[in-house]
């Protein structure tokens, strides 16, 4: 067999192949799509089993000066990129059965190749800037999914403000970039990790991780993901769940090192993350749109991961960005049966008795329920447990995650009653078939059964009780949930985060300053040429009443004058002989008489 | 080089003699024999020299000089040119000569080694450009081409007393600008005559508050004026300021009142500039307004005054001329078959017209710097260069790209997404073989310079070093 470690940089080019291909042949999109997703993961996975001594990097050439456009492959990248096309893979497939009966079926898998293309390139970039080129990349096509059904009411509002919200967290980042880059001169990883601690680079960290609280939806950027649900859903646990999402998180274990030398940074990313994850996980307790549940949900347990990485321990964090990329997707996509079989519906009170309609999926969503809550056992129990030890240090996240943990095992728990039990009313459910429950076979083994293959914690054993206990607390109790009204109400208005961001940002500054400043260019910057031109139109009425009325006054009035000076000449010009005669005489006579007289 | 001015020129000549029917291919085959000869001179030795003998008794010659900027703008304007032509079968004679003869100032003007040579040329662009809009604009073209004309005249009035100034406080006598970079001049004369040629470039470029004529001119002028002025004839601006204003004028330019000033309007451009975007119901109107804030970054590089911000100015010069280019050759499409540039008439074209959607979307993408296309890299460099110059105005530029997001977005959600609302817009045909023509080059170029810069900056690299030597106190 070929060795495939050396080729490894051709594993973006196959999505973006398929890519092409689809837009151009427009047939059979969903299996080329898929093929081309197979093909990456294939290649990853041989070049992940291949022997290798470290990390191995791949120049091709200076892309902007002092960045390269390079690759790089070392475990976190093999991790990413078996993620990103193993999931992809699955829900390419999902997508199939899924999107079967949709306008625009070519459109769709296109998107998704891209998507997969960029995701690839951002988790193999070898550099920051490159890294961008793929942090961007997803962004475009999550907004070219989120929008996908485009003649939908609200849908392109939300692809636009997930694009928008998105690019203030890449504004930030950007900024951050310029910064390591005027100091370092190069943004490829190894230069960054080597970099030392300045206050200079306590900022560059900073604005990178509000790059990452933008792409990752974390306060204060997070209210773009619950709309982004939109969206198709497979496209909802593909990008908005399993893999994009994740990128944030990606980003701090790529820059682990850098990171480690800046404590204060990361105590802003720990606490960041344990404030977004008790909120949202506060929101999922009282929402009723099951997509939204699942969207609240994500946002949740990237904020645990948020604060593993920001406590240092990206080992948790991206044991935690595995096992949720399996129990998350796993869920989407039983969302998207239960969907699917319900005619569009998604609100869990328009639900329930759905257990002997829908059996398999009954059963393939309670894996993913429970890994979600962190049963025992299950894959989510130990990475969460992973994010618990790393956070013992600190009593005030260690209580968070805790009731984060509390609050999961809630909602969980409540998502499930309210949709399988208690009384059928419809008529309408009919269990998934083909590739659209076949699919979920690997997501739910990995659901159960990934948590045996993360990092080894020895001596946990205390902090395990207590998260099993948990769970199985909130487990129990999300059957019989019961809330204070007030705060159900302050959970159902998602804290005011939405509002507030809509007033400032959409009616005061876009509608209002918008409309201020163009009333502004029209009517006051314009006023400069528009004065001098009434100015100079002005003048030049002036000098011509001036030349009309002055100058030529003059010339006239001249004339005037000698007309009115000849008038006497001119009476005696008559040409009548006898007239010039009698004057010829008068003449002579008085010269005549005047010289006598003398 | 003095081919490729003669080729436009006889072109238009031959155009006006030859029958009405021929006209267009003519001026078909006059672009693209121009631009055939700029890819030959591309893909020559650079940089090239040519000089001729024109008014001795005052030092003035034809004095032409191709490097690595020139050719990138020369390129631009050749391509320009024979997609603008292209864009407009079916016109008289007159527009098309009108056209070479736009195309030959503007080639003159980035080729132009000799002051008094770039100033006719700079001049020469604004006569066909006035017919181009009074004649063959909208609605409002006499207003418009008026303001037009008036404004850039005060400005090349201004310009002119720089440059005389320039000729006669030299005392070299002698407009060649190699020779002139031998003076040196006291810091105030060098102030006063950087104020007068800011003038003139800053209203061509144009910077804020100088820019109320482009709204008017872009909306009005037939399209293929809003793009040769859109993607070329902004550009005239901001090269007057890198090859005249930079390299002769050192001491002022690196004065820190005056370096503040310039950047402060730009930054003022960027933002503003795209807020006013956001406000706007006229489809090219807002285009238009986007070339202010875009413009904004060029000049913002500039005035970085480091090798990174300048070389980035050059690179997003010739990507505004693209994505702009491009935006405008689309809008003046969809103009075709509607005849209405309201965006409200609009919405969910992307249903009849797939490939139009798709074309927009990415000259969108362009537009707003995505990585792997042409913006990014211009915007990247430029704001890399400004925080090496000062920090805080790359946080203020910043925030200028998710502006541009907001608004970009918001034109193609309310023209190419959503359900359909007006009857009439159901059936309209997609981009014919001929638009499909035009639009790939420029796509086909934005995604060249997006993925493979290093050809850019390695041609621009030498130039930029020049002015950049001149610029070291």
């Amino acid at each position: 067999m070929v060795n495939a470690l050396p080729s490894f940089w051709m594993i973006p080019l196959y999505p973006l192949i398929g890519a092409a291909v689809i837009a151009v042949l427009r047939r059979g999109s969903g299996w080329i799509g898929s093929a081309a997703v197979a093909l990456s993961f294939l290649h990853g996975l041989a070049a992940a089993m291949a022997p290798r001594g470290g990390m191995l990097t791949y120049e091709m050439y200076e892309w902007m000066p002092g960045i390269e456009f390079g690759f790089h492959w070392d475990e976190l990248s093999m991790a990413m990129v078996l993620i990103i096309t193993g999931v992809g893979l699955l829900i390419h497939l999902y997508s199939i059965g899924y999107m079967a009966e949709e306008e625009g079926f070519w459109r769709y898998f296109a998107y998704l190749n891209l998507f997969v293309f960029f995701m690839l390139l951002l988790v193999m970039a070898n550099n920051l800037a490159l890294l961008f080129a793929g942090w961007e990349g997803v962004g475009v096509a999550s907004y070219l999914l989120i929008g996908f059904h485009h003649d939908r009411p609200t849908v392109n509002r939300n692809a636009n403000k997930a694009f928008l919200y998105n690019r203030v967290g890449d504004a930030g980042f950007l900024m951050g970039v310029f910064i390591l880059l005027a100091a370092l001169g190069t943004v490829d990883f190894k230069t960054v990790n080597e970099a030392p601690a300045t206050p200079a680079m306590l900022v560059a960290g900073l604005l990178l991780a509000l790059g990452a609280t933008g792409k990752s939806a974390q306060l204060p950027l997070f209210v773009w993901l619950p709309d982004a649900m939109v969206g198709p859903t497979p496209v909802s646990a593909l990008i908005h769940a399993a893999t994009m999402v994740t990128a944030g998180i990606y980003l701090f274990a790529r820059l682990a090192p850098f990171y480690l030398k800046l404590p204060e940074a990361g105590a802003v990313i720990a606490a960041v993350g344990a404030i977004t994850a008790l909120i949202a996980a506060t929101i999922a307790l009282v929402e009723h749109d099951i997509k939204r549940i699942l969207a609240y949900s994500t946002i949740s347990q990237l904020g645990l991961m948020f604060m593993a990485a920001g406590l240092g321990a990206t080992d948790a964090a991206m044991f935690h960005v595995a096992t949720h990329a399996f129990f998350k997707a796993l869920l989407f996509l039983c969302a998207g049966n239960l969907i699917h079989a319900l005619r569009g519906e998604q609100d869990m009170r328009y639900m329930g008795g759905l257990k002997d309609r829908m059996p398999w999926t009954f059963r393939l969503m309670t894996v993913g329920a429970l890994s979600l809550a962190g049963f025992p056992g299950l894959a989510g129990f130990f990475s969460k447990d992973a994010i618990l030890v790393a956070a013992e240090g600190s009593p005030w996240l260690l209580g968070t995650a805790l009731t984060v943990s509390f609050l999961t095992a809630a909602y969980s728990s409540r998502m499930i009653w309210a949709i399988f039990f208690g009384r059928y009313e419809r008529d309408d459910a009919h269990e998934a078939h083909g590739v659209m429950l076949h699919t979920l076979w690997p997501l739910a083994v990995g659901s159960a059964f990934a948590g045996y293959f993360g990092p080894h914690l020895d001596g946990a054993w205390r902090m395990m009780a207590v998260s099993g206990v948990v769970s199985i607390a909130g487990l129990w109790l999300g059957r019989h949930l019961l809330i204070p009204t007030m705060l159900v109400k302050l959970f159902c208005r998602r804290w005011f985060v939405n509002e507030a961001y809509e007033f400032v940002w959409v009616r005061v500054v876009g509608r209002r300053g918008a409309d201020g400043l163009d009333w502004v260019d029209r009517k006051v910057i314009d006023l400069g040429p528009r004065g001098v031109s009434a100015l100079t139109s002005g003048c030049a009425q002036f000098a011509g009443w001036f030349d009309r009325m002055v100058v030529d006054g003059v010339v006239r009035a001249t004339a005037f004058a000698f007309e009115a000076a000849s008038f006497p000449v001119r009476a005696m010009q008559t040409g009548r002989m006898p007239q010039y005669g009698l004057m010829l005489i008068l003449t002579l006579v008085s010269a005549l008489g005047w010289y006598l007289l003398q | 080089m003095t081919m490729l001015l003669a080729i436009a020129i006889v072109g238009a000549l031959a155009v006006l003699l030859a029958p009405r029917r021929f006209a267009w291919a003519l001026g078909m085959i006059a672009t693209a024999a121009v631009l055939g000869e700029a890819i030959v001179l591309a893909t020559g030795d650079l940089p090239l020299t040519e000089r001729q003998v024109w008014i001795p008794s005052i030092g003035a010659q034809l004095l032409w000089h191709l490097d690595g900027i020139s050719l990138l703008f020369v390129l631009l304007t050749a391509l320009m040119s024979l997609l603008g032509i292209a864009a407009s079968p079916g016109m008289p004679r007159l527009f098309y000569a009108m056209l070479l003869m736009l195309e030959a100032g503007c080639l003159g003007v980035f080729l132009a080694q000799d002051l008094l040579l770039f100033f006719i040329c700079f001049e020469a662009v604004l006569i066909p450009m006035y017919f181009l809009i009074g004649i063959w604009g909208a609605e409002q073209r006499r207003y418009a081409a008026f303001k037009f004309f008036l404004y850039t005249a005060v400005g090349s009035v201004s310009l002119l007393v720089g440059i005389m100034a320039l000729y006669l406080q030299s005392g070299l006598r002698t407009f060649e600008l190699p020779v002139l970079l031998t003076a040196s001049l006291p810091l105030g004369t060098e102030r006063l005559i950087f104020w007068a040629l800011f003038l003139g470039f800053a209203i061509k470029i144009p910077m804020f508050p100088f820019h109320t004529w482009l709204p008017d001119a872009h909306t009005q002028a037939p399209t293929a004026g809003s793009v040769m002025l859109a993607a070329v004839m902004l550009k005239m601006g901001t090269y007057g300021f890198l090859r005249i204003s930079l390299p002769l004028l050192p001491k002022a330019s690196i004065d820190a009142s005056i370096v503040q000033a310039l950047g402060g309007l730009s930054l003022v451009a960027i933002l503003y500039g795209a807020m006013v975007c956001l406000a706007q119901k006229d489809w090219k109107r807002l285009i238009a307004y986007s070339s202010v804030s875009h413009l904004g970054f060029c000049t913002l590089g500039l005035f970085s005054l480091n090798s990174t911000g300048i070389a980035g100015s050059v690179i997003q010069q010739l990507n505004h001329g693209i994505s702009t280019g491009l935006l405008f050759l689309l809008a003046g499409f969809a103009y075709e078959r509607r005849h209405t540039r309201t965006i409200a008439e609009y919405g969910g074209l992307g249903k009849p017209m797939p490939g139009f959607a798709l074309v927009f979307g990415l000259a969108m993408l362009s537009s707003i710097g995505v990585p792997l296309l042409n913006g990014f890299v211009g915007e990247f460099t430029i704001l890399r260069g400004a925080y090496l110059a000062r920090p805080w105005w790359a946080a203020v530029a910043v925030v200028g790209i998710v502006l541009s997001a907001a608004y970009m977005l918001a034109l193609y959600r309310y023209t190419m997404l959503g359900p359909i609302t007006h009857e009439e817009n159901r059936n309209l045909p997609d981009l014919s073989l001929r638009e499909w023509a035009i639009a790939a080059p420029l796509m086909a170029w934005a995604v060249w310079i997006g993925v493979r810069p290093d050809w850019y900056f390695h041609l621009v690299e030498g130039p930029v070093e020049q002015i950049m030597g001149r610029l070291r106190p």
